[in-house]
């Protein structure tokens, strides 16, 4: 039979995302309190059975608004890489394929849109465009498609001088299909990666956006802003700004392990 | 009745540095049921021949410039993208040289073979596995229910040189471009090869071009053979006639190269001199004559035409097979 090892690491990374999964689905399951319910009494606690992780300088709970925030972060972390895959893997995939004039008008217009320096790109459309998650999966998508693009093109240029895409033609094998199923499926490693990838940077990017005030806005509860407002409170608590930053970094790393997983997983040479 | 008839075939690659004739004015019959021995050293544009049957050759940098390729009096080079891929796989097939790499990493060797007969043949799933295993049994391949869902990498060089011939002939093609199909493979393993290719000709009557570099694939194996040497054909005919009489002073050196178990162990090895000149740049005249020994004056000028020394044996040679020096 054919049993794939799965790495301890996997297996955390998967429970994490899980569990980050839930609270975007279904917050209410795992929220202790409503994540916008102020309570000056208790502002700038520290850990508590009360209040988990603490609370807020509003003392609203800080696990509350972790878990109500979660949705904001996957939407615009999986949605930006989802929609930058869906446009620069076909273009990628089409420029490497047929190349000559086609690559080059591709590949420049490519490279116009990488030109740009991507953050000051994205606040000048997120100023254009208004602060909410559409416009942040929207401007993340639009700097990073050419990364996609860029790395499939890479792959489909040796690909296509390999061994088997020519045997595939010799027998008699019409250009759609090596393109669909000869030569994407030998991308799909390079892809998952490059997603969890960007998937990874998208959070970063909603995280430090949020910060800048152009992310998700308050009240409404993020990771980003969190930081940004904890970062005012630093002096008076300490759990405030870990709390925000620790899932962060657990939940990027854990797209990041997976995606590693996830490539190991399609490649047929790691069958035992 | 020739079944490929190969007519003053050309095909240059266009680079900055210049054109190569890597084939130049390339002209042989092929009949039915018959295997056709394709020699000649690296470069000398035995796949490049073959690679330009098929319009395989990639473009750029290489273009057919010239010639026709009637198979069945029909020209192949005219035939649009659509219409070749239709002989493709189905009525000419090709296998390669590398089995190591010519199967697809991500794909079971049995959807693999899958493809060319939903496609061709129009068969549904079921029956194109059901084939598949059948296919796989007749090439010699063992356990083929199991072997059928196994990945390239989990089958040998030999097993995978057999699963591209069971994809080559899942279609019953008239004719197998066989492209130094046994060059990556151990001697057993290419000696059942070629006993399967022969078997395989034997049974469903296809024609096959053996090309190779090896003279004893071909006199093992083919009835006919053409030598190849800087993009030309100097002398072709019976195996037998070339092997006993070979006419031009190439030929002669390569199967003088061959070492003999009688040979004297001291003794150096024969090589041909020099070597292959550079085809962006080639010589005016023969383009032997570099290396050959018996070079007159108008070798240098001039390239001499086909003669016939007998029945069926072509030289390209000034001499007609008259050096036999040494």
């Amino acid at each position: 039979m054919k049993i794939r090892r799965v790495k301890v690491t996997t297996v955390i990374a998967l429970v994490i995302l899980v569990i980050v999964l839930l609270m975007a689905i279904c917050p209410q399951l795992l929220a202790t309190y409503e994540p916008l319910e102020i309570d000056m009494q208790h502002k700038l606690e520290g850990p508590s059975a009360a209040h988990w992780l603490g609370t807020d300088e509003f003392g609203r709970d800080l696990w509350s608004r972790i878990v109500y925030g979660a949705r904001a972060t996957l939407s615009v972390g999986f949605g930006a890489a989802g929609i930058a895959l869906l446009l620069g893997v076909p273009l990628g995939l089409i420029a490497g394929y047929f190349g000559k004039t086609i690559d080059n008008v591709i590949m420049r217009i490519m490279d116009a849109f990488q030109s740009f320096p991507s953050f000051l790109l994205a606040i000048l459309l997120i100023t254009i465009f208004a602060p909410s998650v559409t416009t942040l999966i929207f401007t993340i998508s639009v700097v990073s498609f050419p990364i996609f693009a860029r790395i499939v093109r890479g792959n489909v240029l040796s690909l296509k001088n390999r061994e088997f895409v020519e045997a595939t033609r010799a027998f008699g094998a019409k250009s759609p299909y090596i393109m669909f199923r000869t030569i994407l499926p030998n991308c799909i490693s390079s892809i998952t990666v490059e997603f969890s990838l960007l998937a990874a940077t998208a959070m970063l990017i909603e995280a430090g956006m949020s910060f800048l005030g152009l992310g998700i806005q308050p009240p409404e509860p993020a990771w980003g802003s969190m930081l940004f407002y904890a970062n005012q409170y630093i002096n008076q608590s300490i759990t405030y700004i870990i709390v925000p930053t620790v899932t962060i970094f657990l939940v990027v790393l854990s797209v990041n392990l997976l995606g590693d997983a996830m490539r190991d997983w399609f490649d047929p040479m790691k069958l035992k | 009745m020739n079944l490929l008839e190969v007519k003053d075939l050309e095909t240059h690659f266009f680079s900055r540095a210049g054109v190569a004739k890597a084939v130049d004015k390339v002209s042989f019959n092929l009949e039915k049921g018959e295997i056709l021995g394709v020699v000649g050293e690296s470069g000398c544009g035995k796949s490049v021949t073959a690679m330009s049957i098929l319009q395989l050759v990639k473009s750029p940098p290489g273009k057919i410039v010239g010639g026709e390729v009637l198979f069945e009096g029909q020209n192949l080079l005219a035939l649009s993208e659509e219409e070749i891929e239709k002989v493709r796989g189905n009525r000419i097939s090709m296998i390669f040289q590398e089995p190591m790499t010519s199967l697809n990493p991500l794909f079971t060797v049995g959807e693999q073979i899958m493809e060319p007969l939903r496609q061709h043949r129009g068969m549904d799933k079921n029956a194109a596995k059901a084939e598949a295993v059948k296919l796989l049994t007749d090439v010699g391949i063992p356990l083929p229910e199991e072997r059928v869902d196994e990945y390239p990498n989990a089958l040998s060089g030999g097993m995978r040189q057999r699963v591209m011939i069971a994809m080559a002939l899942c279609c019953r093609p008239e004719i197998l471009i066989a492209d130094e199909p046994t060059t990556a493979l151990d001697v057993t393993i290419q000696a059942q090869i070629l006993e399967l290719m022969k078997d395989l000709r034997d049974d469903i009557g296809t024609s096959i071009i053996m090309i190779t570099h090896d003279l004893g694939v071909v006199a093992e194996l083919c009835e006919r053979a053409v030598v190849m040497y800087c993009g030309n054909i100097i002398e072709s005919g019976a195996v037998e006639e070339i092997f006993k009489h070979p006419a031009h002073p190439y030929t002669q050196g390569l199967l003088k190269a061959i070492p003999k178990l009688t040979d004297d162990s001291n003794s150096k090895l024969y090589n041909i001199r020099g070597s292959v000149p550079n085809l962006m740049d080639l010589p005016k005249g023969c383009k032997f004559a570099n290396r050959c020994d018996c070079c007159m004056d108008q070798c240098k000028t001039s390239m001499p035409d086909e003669t016939f020394v007998s029945k069926g044996h072509m030289v390209r040679c000034f001499r007609n097979g008259g050096c036999e020096n040494e």
